[in-house]
C-alpha cells in the first residue's frame, strides 16, 4: 500500500488544475461537488495507507522515493515519508480538510458562481501544499507545500476582495510569513550545504557532526521560520485578523492545519533543536509566552472568531512549549486533537453565527442554545475539549501530557508548570464564557432554517472523535515514538482541576459582565497585544514625555512639582529666582527648570539633609560646577539647532540623490554599465601580473 | 588558417556592428545586424561549432531579426525622423564611448600578455546534445520554464486595451 | 600564431559586447536600443564559442544555446513592450517614458 501514499495529494491537486485552468463554464452543483469530491478523495486514498501501518510497515525512516533529479554535483531525492509523525499529521490533516470541505459546500452555496469555483480551486490547492508539506521526506517538496500554503492563506484571506479590510489583512498575513519564510529558507540552505544533501533524514543523520557555533544559527532560524508560520510571539500580529476570511478557511486553514504546519517542522526535525539546547530553550519561552498572553486576550473578545483565534495561538503555543522542552511526541498528539476540536469549534460558531444574522459577535449568539441545537451542543462539546474538563474529553488527555511534560522537564519545570497551568484556568474560562452566553435564553428566536448533510455529518464525525479520540492520545504517544510521562498525582489532580476553575470563572464572568468590562479595561495595553500600539504605547508615548521635559515646555509635570513644593515653603533652587549658576535666559522666561538642574537640585529632600555637612555640600558644589561647564553647553537650543540641521541635510541630500533617479532607461543602464566595467577592472587589477 | 579566418570574421562583425548601432535609419540599422550576425556565423564555422553557426543563422539571423522586421514595418521611418535620431546621436556620444572603453580596456590589456596555446578543435553537435540532456537538464529545463514565462508574459502585455476580458 | 588566436577572438568578443553597450546608452530610440542589445548579447557568445572550441569542451556551444534562448525571450518580451508603450505615448523615445505608474 505504500505506493499509494504518493498519489494522496493528486486529486486535491487536479481538482485545483480543473477549477482553475479549464475554461470550461461549470454549473454551481457541478463546482460543488468537484470541489468537495477532491478534498474527500485524499482520505479515501489515505485510508489504506494508514491501514497498512497497523500492520508495521511505518517505521521511523521509511520513505516513498518519487524521482531524483542529477545535477552533477548532487542528486536531489524527491521523497515521501512514511514515519508515524507524516502518518498523525497526514491523517488529521486528510480527516479535517474532507469534513471542513463538506461542510463549505452547504456554506458557501449562495456565493456567486466565480467566487465559489476560485474559493474551492484555492482551498483544493491549500490541501495538496499542506499535505505535500506533512508527508515531505526532503526540503524541496516541504519548502514548495509550504510556499503553496502562504499563497493559498494570501488568496483566502482575501477572498472577500471588495472589502479593503479583508484585502489588507491578507497582505499583512502574506507579508509577516514570508519574512518569516526567507529565514525559514536561509536555514534550510545552510543545513544543506553542512550535510550535503536535501532528505530529511541525511540531514538529520549529519546533524551531530556540525560545529554547535553553525548549529545554532541554523535552528534559530528555522525556529523563526516555523514560528512565523505558526503565529508565535514575534509574528503573531497576522492571524487574529486573518479572520476576515470565510469561516471553513478559518477553520481549516488558522486553526487546524496550517498554522500548526510550524509544529509539525519543529517536530521534525526535533534531533536538530535537541542539539541546539539555547534555541530550544527560546522556542520554550516564546511558546510558553504566546500561550499565557493568547489565553489573557481571549478572555476579552467580543468577537467570537477573534476569540478563536487568539485561542488557536495560545494552543499552538502549548504544543511549541512541548517542543522546545524536548517532547515532539506530546506536541504531535495535542496537534491532531487540537486540530479535531478547533475545527469542530469553527464549524458550529459558523453555523450559530449564521443562525444569528451573520454576526459572529459573542452577545448576537445568546439563544444558540434554542435555535441551532445541534450546532449548540456539539460547540460546547469542543469548548470542553478546548478547556480540557478531565476524563471525559479528548483535549483533557493531550494537554494533560503536555503538563506533564512539562512538569518533568527539569529545574525549570515547575515554574512553566504554574504559568502554563494558571493558562489552562484561562482557556477554560474563556471558552465556557462563549457556551454561557450561547445556553442563555433570549426573546429573540426565530431560527432560520440552515442544516442539512452537509453540515450535520461533519459536526457529528468532529464531535464524536473530540469525545472519544482522547483514549488515543497514550497510543498516538507511543506511535510517534515518546515515553509517557508518569507525573506524581498532585500535579495531574491540580491541572485537572485548573479548566474546572475556568469553567467557574466563566459562569462568575458571564454572570457579572461588568466585572469582565472593567477587566477589559484594566488590560487595556495587554488588549492592544497588537505590536504598532503597543509600541505607541511604550515607546512613541515615553519618548514624548521625555521630549517634552528635555524641552523645559511649561506644564510639564517636573515644573508643576516645583511650584507645588515652593509652595509649600521648601526651598526649590531649580526655580528661577535663586538660579544657581545665574543663566539669565531663564529669566526671560519666567518659570524655568531642566532635567539637569532637576536632577542636581531638584530632589529637594534629599539635597537639604546632605546641605548640612561640609562634604555633602561640597559634592553638590563639584556636581554644579560640572552641569555648568560641560553639560549647559548642551543646551536644548543647541541641540535642537544641530537636530533640526541635521533633518533640513537629509532633505537637500534627498533632492540630490532624487536628481540621480532620472527613470530614464539610458541613465539606469549607464550605472549598470558602470558597475560592470567597475567589475571588470578590478578583475584586472587583481590579476595583474 | 582556420582561426586567421575566425578572427578576420569576427573583425568583420565587429565593424558591422559599430556600424549597426549608428544608423540612423532603422532599415540600415536592421541590414547591418543581419550582417554582424552572418559574419559571426562564419567566425564560428571557422572555430568548429557548425552546428552553433547553423542555429545562429537560423534563429537569430531568421526569427529573431524577421520579428524585428515586422515591428519596423509599423514604424513611419520620414526623414524628419531620421535627421532627428542623427542629431540626438550626435549629442550623447562622448560619456557611452568612455564607458565601452571602460569595458574593453581591462580585456585588451589584461589578455595581451596571456600565454594561450592550442588549436581550435570542432565539437559535433552530438557532444553538445548529451551535455545538454544529461548534466544540464535542469538549465534546459530553466530556460523551457523562461520561456514559457516570456510567452505568458507577451500576451499579456500585448492585449489590447478596449476589451479586458477579452478571451480569458 | 596559433597562441594568441584564442586572445584576440576574445578581445573581439569584448568589443562587441562593448559596442552593444555604446548603443544602449547613446541612443533614444527604443528600437534602437532593442538592436543594441543583441549586439551585446552576441558578445558573450562568441567568447563561449571560441572557449568551448579551444578546450575542445562541449560546454561552450550549451551556453551559446542558453544565451540564444535568453536573446530569444528578450526579443520577444522587449518588442512587445515597445509595440505598447508606442501605443500608449506616441512616442519611440525611451527618454520620454521616464515615470511609474504611467
Amino acid at each position: 500500500m505504500a505506493h499509494l501514499l504518493p498519489f494522496v495529494p493528486v486529486p486535491a491537486l487536479l481538482g485545483f488544475v480543473i477549477l482553475s485552468l479549464v475554461p470550461v463554464p461549470l454549473s454551481r452543483a457541478a463546482v460543488i461537488a468537484l470541489g468537495v469530491g477532491a478534498a474527500v478523495l485524499p482520505a479515501i486514498l489515505f485510508f489504506p495507507v494508514g491501514l497498512s501501518c497497523i500492520e508495521g510497515v511505518c517505521v521511523a525512516g521509511a520513505v516513498v522515493p518519487i524521482l531524483s533529479i542529477d545535477t552533477g554535483v548532487f542528486v536531489a531525492q524527491i521523497a515521501m515519508s512514511m514515519d508515524p509523525l507524516s502518518m498523525v499529521t497526514g491523517g488529521t490533516v486528510v480527516l479535517v480538510g474532507a469534513l471542513v470541505l463538506i461542510y463549505s459546500g452547504a456554506y458557501m452555496a449562495s456565493e456567486p458562481l466565480p467566487d465559489l469555483r476560485r474559493f474551492f480551486a484555492v482551498m483544493n490547492l491549500f490541501l495538496a501544499g499542506m499535505l505535500a508539506v506533512v508527508f515531505a521526506a526532503d526540503v524541496i517538496l516541504l519548502f514548495l507545500g509550504w510556499e503553496t500554503i502562504g499563497l493559498c492563506s494570501f488568496m483566502l484571506i482575501a477572498f472577500y476582495d471588495k472589502l479593503p479590510k479583508a484585502v489588507a489583512s491578507g497582505r499583512k498575513a502574506l507579508i509577516t510569513t514570508r519574512v518569516a519564510d526567507s529565514f525559514l529558507l536561509a536555514g534550510l540552505m545552510m543545513l544543506f550545504l553542512n550535510a550535503g544533501t536535501t532528505r530529511l533524514d541525511g540531514m538529520l543523520a549529519a546533524v551531530p557532526g556540525i560545529d554547535p557555533w553553525r548549529l545554532a544559527p541554523i535552528a534559530f532560524l528555522i525556529a523563526l521560520g516555523a514560528l512565523g508560520k505558526s503565529a508565535q510571539f514575534p509574528f503573531h500580529t497576522w492571524l487574529p485578523s486573518a479572520m476576515a476570511g470565510p469561516t471553513p478557511v478559518s477553520a481549516l486553514l488558522h486553526s487546524a492545519t496550517m498554522v500548526a504546519a510550524g509544529v509539525i517542522l519543529l517536530a521534525r526535525l526535533a534531533p536538530l533543536f535537541a542539539a541546539a539546547p539555547e534555541i530550544s530553550a527560546m522556542v520554550a519561552m516564546l511558546g510558553i509566552l504566546t500561550a499565557a498572553l493568547g489565553a489573557l486576550v481571549a478572555l476579552i473578545q467580543t468577537d467570537v472568531k477573534k476569540l478563536l483565534a487568539f485561542s488557536t495561538m495560545s494552543q499552538i503555543g502549548f504544543m511549541v512549549l512541548a517542543l522546545g522542552l524536548g517532547a515532539p511526541a506530546v506536541a504531535l498528539s495535542h496537534f491532531a486533537i487540537h486540530a479535531v476540536f478547533k475545527s469542530l469549534l469553527f464549524l458550529s460558531a459558523g453555523v450559530m453565527s449564521h443562525a444569528a444574522g451573520g454576526s459572529t459577535a459573542i452577545e448576537s449568539l445568546r439563544g444558540s442554545r434554542y435555535r441551532q441545537p445541534l450546532a449548540f451542543w456539539s460547540f460546547a462539546v469542543g469548548a470542553a475539549s478546548l478547556a480540557g474538563l478531565p476524563v471525559i474529553t479528548a483535549g483533557w488527555y493531550s494537554k494533560e501530557a503536555v503538563l506533564a511534560a512539562v512538569w518533568s522537564s527539569g529545574p525549570w519545570g515547575v515554574p512553566l508548570w504554574l504559568l502554563a497551568a494558571t493558562a489552562a484556568v484561562l482557556t477554560g474560562a474563556y471558552a465556557f464564557r462563549v457556551v454561557f452566553v450561547a445556553a442563555s435564553q433570549t426573546a429573540d428566536l426565530a431560527a432560520p432554517a440552515w442544516g442539512g448533510l452537509a453540515v450535520v455529518v461533519p459536526l457529528t464525525v468532529l464531535t464524536l472523535v473530540a469525545v472519544i479520540g482522547g483514549l488515543s492520545v497514550g497510543a498516538l504517544i507511543q506511535f510517534t515514538g515518546g515515553a509517557t510521562v508518569h507525573t506524581p498525582l498532585l500535579p495531574t489532580l491540580l491541572g485537572a482541576a485548573a479548566p474546572i476553575l475556568g469553567v467557574l470563572l466563566a459562569r462568575q464572568l458571564v454572570k457579572h459582565p461588568q466585572e469582565l468590562e472593567a477587566l477589559a479595561k484594566r488590560m487595556r495595553h495587554v488588549r492592544i497585544f497588537r505590536f504598532e500600539v503597543l509600541y505607541y504605547y511604550y515607546f512613541v508615548r515615553r519618548f514624548r514625555r521625555v521630549a517634552t521635559v528635555l524641552g523645559n515646555a511649561e506644564g510639564t509635570e517636573a515644573v508643576a512639582d516645583a511650584v507645588a513644593l515652593r509652595r509649600e515653603g521648601v526651598d526649590v533652587p531649580g526655580l528661577v529666582t535663586d538660579d544657581p549658576l545665574g543663566r539669565g535666559a531663564s529669566q526671560v522666561r519666567g518659570i524655568r527648570t531642566d532635567l539637569i538642574t532637576r536632577a542636581t537640585d531638584g530632589q529637594t529632600p534629599v539635597v537639604r539633609m546632605v546641605a548640612g555637612d561640609p562634604v555633602g555640600r561640597l559634592l553638590i558644589v563639584v556636581a554644579r560646577l560640572f552641569v555648568g561647564f560641560f553639560v549647559a553647553r548642551f543646551n536644548p537650543d543647541r541641540i535642537d539647532r544641530a537636530w533640526m540641521g541635521l533633518a533640513g541635510g537629509a532633505g537637500h541630500a534627498w533632492a540630490l540623490v532624487r536628481r540621480t533617479q532620472t527613470g530614464r532607461v539610458r541613465d539606469h543602464s549607464l550605472w549598470i554599465a558602470l558597475g560592470c566595467a567597475g567589475l571588470l577592472l578590478f578583475a584586472w587589477g587583481t590579476s595583474w601580473r | 588558417m582556420s582561426s586567421l579566418l575566425a578572427i578576420y570574421a569576427g573583425a568583420f562583425a565587429l565593424i558591422s556592428a559599430a556600424l549597426s548601432v549608428t544608423r540612423p535609419n532603422a532599415v540600415h540599422s536592421l541590414l547591418y545586424l543581419v550582417v554582424t550576425l552572418l559574419a559571426l556565423a562564419v567566425c564560428f564555422f571557422a572555430l568548429g561549432a557548425a552546428f552553433a553557426a547553423v542555429l545562429l543563422i537560423m534563429i537569430y539571423a531568421g526569427a529573431i531579426v524577421v520579428l524585428f522586421v515586422f515591428v519596423v514595418m509599423t514604424l513611419p521611418i520620414s526623414p524628419e525622423a531620421i535627421t532627428r535620431e542623427r542629431a540626438l546621436l550626435r549629442r550623447a556620444w562622448p560619456l557611452p564611448v568612455l564607458m565601452s572603453v571602460l569595458i574593453v580596456a581591462p580585456f585588451v590589456f589584461g589578455e595581451i600578455g596571456l600565454k594561450a596555446t592550442g588549436q581550435p578543435a570542432p565539437v559535433s553537435a552530438q557532444e553538445v546534445g548529451k551535455l545538454l540532456f544529461g548534466p544540464w537538464a535542469l538549465a534546459v529545463e530553466l530556460a523551457s520554464l523562461l520561456l514559457l514565462a516570456g510567452l505568458i508574459g507577451v500576451r499579456h502585455i500585448g492585449r489590447s486595451d478596449r476589451s479586458p476580458r477579452s478571451g480569458s | 600564431m596559433t597562441g594568441s588566436d584564442l586572445i584576440g577572438i576574445m578581445i573581439l568578443a569584448a568589443g562587441l559586447f562593448a559596442i552593444g553597450v555604446f548603443g544602449v546608452l547613446a541612443r533614444r530610440g527604443m528600437l534602437f536600443q532593442l538592436v543594441a542589445l543583441e549586439v551585446a548579447l552576441s558578445g558573450p557568445a562568441l567568447g563561449f564559442i571560441a572557449a568551448g572550441a579551444y578546450h575542445a569542451d562541449p560546454e561552450g556551444q550549451g551556453m551559446f544555446i542558453l544565451v540564444l534562448t535568453l536573446a530569444a525571450t528578450e526579443v520577444a518580451v522587449g518588442l512587445a513592450l515597445f509595440l505598447r508603450l508606442r501605443r500608449l505615448t506616441g512616442t519611440d523615445d525611451s527618454d520620454a517614458i521616464s515615470g511609474l505608474k504611467g
